[in-house]
């Protein structure tokens, strides 16, 4: 790992592997949340009628 | 004259027969463009489906209309006789001429074309399916009784199949092809003898089960009544029958083609040197790595009953899933060998006229030689590309609709973020070994 980061242009080059990682991850946690939430507010609705 | 110049054509082009066209290095971009591009196109695609698609909509089957008929239609009753004038050829091979044309027969027509047009046109092979035709015709019962082995008949036939492609030596020699014609007719007709003509040929037919799994994709289908009708892109695929041998059959789609592309890799070559000439080590490789995906698909499944919650069985959720498959199988096989089809696809024009080599000229077309130049590296690899992703996002799309039936609303989309990595891994890997 160190010898990842300490060659020239290793920060970077490691940035641009573990930003999309990051992202990615907050990407599918936001979906499951979200889809989640929808599934909750459908099955609260219908037991509403 | 003619035959020689075919032959010889046929002759330079002799390793493409096994492999493909080989890969490229002359990219329009770095590879690692395309594949997180295809990464991210993965993941927009699995966040827009999780968010909108809340319920699911593919889960009953096709619905056909009967006003939108297929375009192969009651024509394709007249593809029997050639299935079984297909087969004879194979069969007299040895005898006759230069031997391509049962090559052509069985690693281009049947192995390749039929199963890439049955793919949009519907299942072309239960017309053309010789021993079907020749059981017919000797008046063999469709179903006699059911057997408890469901479709791993079919893998172990499959497996000796691509092992006749990609590992032994003689695999595009006539005389090889018409000892397997026979060992394989004979195979086929003892299940059918057994089990009748419609069980024997979905248990221990390769090509029945390798064709009717592609061609579920396909927007046309049989429906009851024999008729063959618009059902609508994708739809059979979650109603097939989930046999045993089903998900291992699958992952053997998968599997041969990536072994078929790793093997022919130089980075292949570096890690395991000479030995991948063995033919022990390739057959061990060839199972291998249809292991390794096995064994990636049975964790997805693991972790997606885990991260759902639910304490649903291992194997029947695998089996429940297996159909998810299925396009990235037909996505691997057609990006691998389309090249395959449209240049050495061309040699169908000679043989057409010339079926046994002995230089006959019956429509005047076997001195057509191939054009190789006709296809550009980088439109071939933007083919490649589209439909490797494209066969990857239905995937995705079928998984997520698996699983909001399979597991709880609230945590179906959950369910899937390891799916996700799989197929993400795959198409990489996809790309990867197509640009290798």
């Amino acid at each position: 790992m160190f010898l990842v980061l300490a060659h020239q242009g290793g920060w970077d080059e490691f940035l641009m592997f573990l930003v999309p990682v990051v992202l990615g991850m907050w990407g599918l946690r936001f979906t499951a949340r979200r889809a989640a939430e929808k599934a909750r507010e459908k099955q609260e609705s219908g037991e509403g009628e | 004259m003619s035959v020689v110049i075919g032959s010889s054509v046929l002759a330079v082009a002799s390793p493409a027969w096994a492999h493909g066209v080989g890969g490229r290095q002359d990219l329009p971009f770095p590879l690692s463009y395309f594949v997180s591009g295809a990464a991210v196109a993965l993941i927009i695609s699995f966040m827009w489906i999780g968010i909108s698609w809340t319920e699911p909509k593919l889960q009953g089957g096709p619905a056909y209309r009967t006003s939108r008929l297929s375009p192969v239609g009651r024509w394709a009753l007249l593809l029997r006789p050639v299935g079984v004038l297909s087969l004879l050829l194979v069969l007299v091979g040895p005898f006759f001429g230069n031997g391509f044309a049962p090559a052509f027969v069985v690693w281009i027509g049947l192995w390749l074309i039929v199963p890439f047009l049955s793919v949009v046109m519907g299942d072309l092979y239960t017309f053309l399916n010789p021993w079907r035709a020749l059981a017919s015709w000797m008046g063999m019962a469709g179903r006699k009784r059911e057997h408890p082995l469901g479709l791993w008949p079919a893998v172990f036939a499959f497996f000796g199949f691509i092992w006749l492609e990609l590992v032994a030596s003689s695999g595009s020699e006539a005389r090889t092809l018409a000892i397997a014609a026979v060992c394989y007719s004979a195979w086929l007709f003892g299940w059918m003898a057994v089990f009748g003509v419609d069980t024997g040929l979905e248990a221990a037919d390769v090509f029945t089960v390798f064709v009717r799994s592609v061609s579920s994709i396909s927007p046309f289908g049989r429906h009851r009544d024999g008729g063959i009708l618009y059902r609508g892109w994708a739809k059979a695929l979650t109603v097939l029958p989930q046999r045993k041998g089903f998900v291992a059959f699958v992952i053997a789609m998968i599997g041969t083609v990536t072994y078929d592309g790793l093997g022919g890799s130089a980075a292949w070559r570096d890690i395991f040197g000479e030995s991948v000439d063995h033919p022990m080590f390739e057959t061990g490789a060839l199972l291998g790595v249809s292991l390794v995906i096995g064994l990636l698909y049975y964790g997805a499944i693991q972790a997606a009953i885990y991260l759902s919650g639910s304490k649903k069985s291992l194997t029947k959720t695998a089996a429940s899933f297996a159909h998810t498959l299925i396009p990235i199988g037909a996505a691997y096989a057609f990006a691998h060998y389309f090249t395959l089809v449209l240049l050495e696809g061309q040699a169908l024009i000679g043989i057409v006229s010339d079926p046994f080599g002995i230089g006959w000229d019956l429509f005047g077309t076997a001195g057509a030689a191939i054009n190789y130049t006709w296809l550009s590296p980088t439109w071939i690899w933007w083919v490649q590309l589209v439909v490797i992703v494209t066969g990857h996002i239905l995937s995705v799309l079928l998984a997520h609709d698996r699983s909001l039936v399979e597991f709880p609303p609230e945590t179906a989309v959950k369910s899937q973020w390891v799916m996700l990595v799989m197929m993400v891994a795959l198409t990489g890997l996809g790309l990867f070994l197509l640009a290798g």
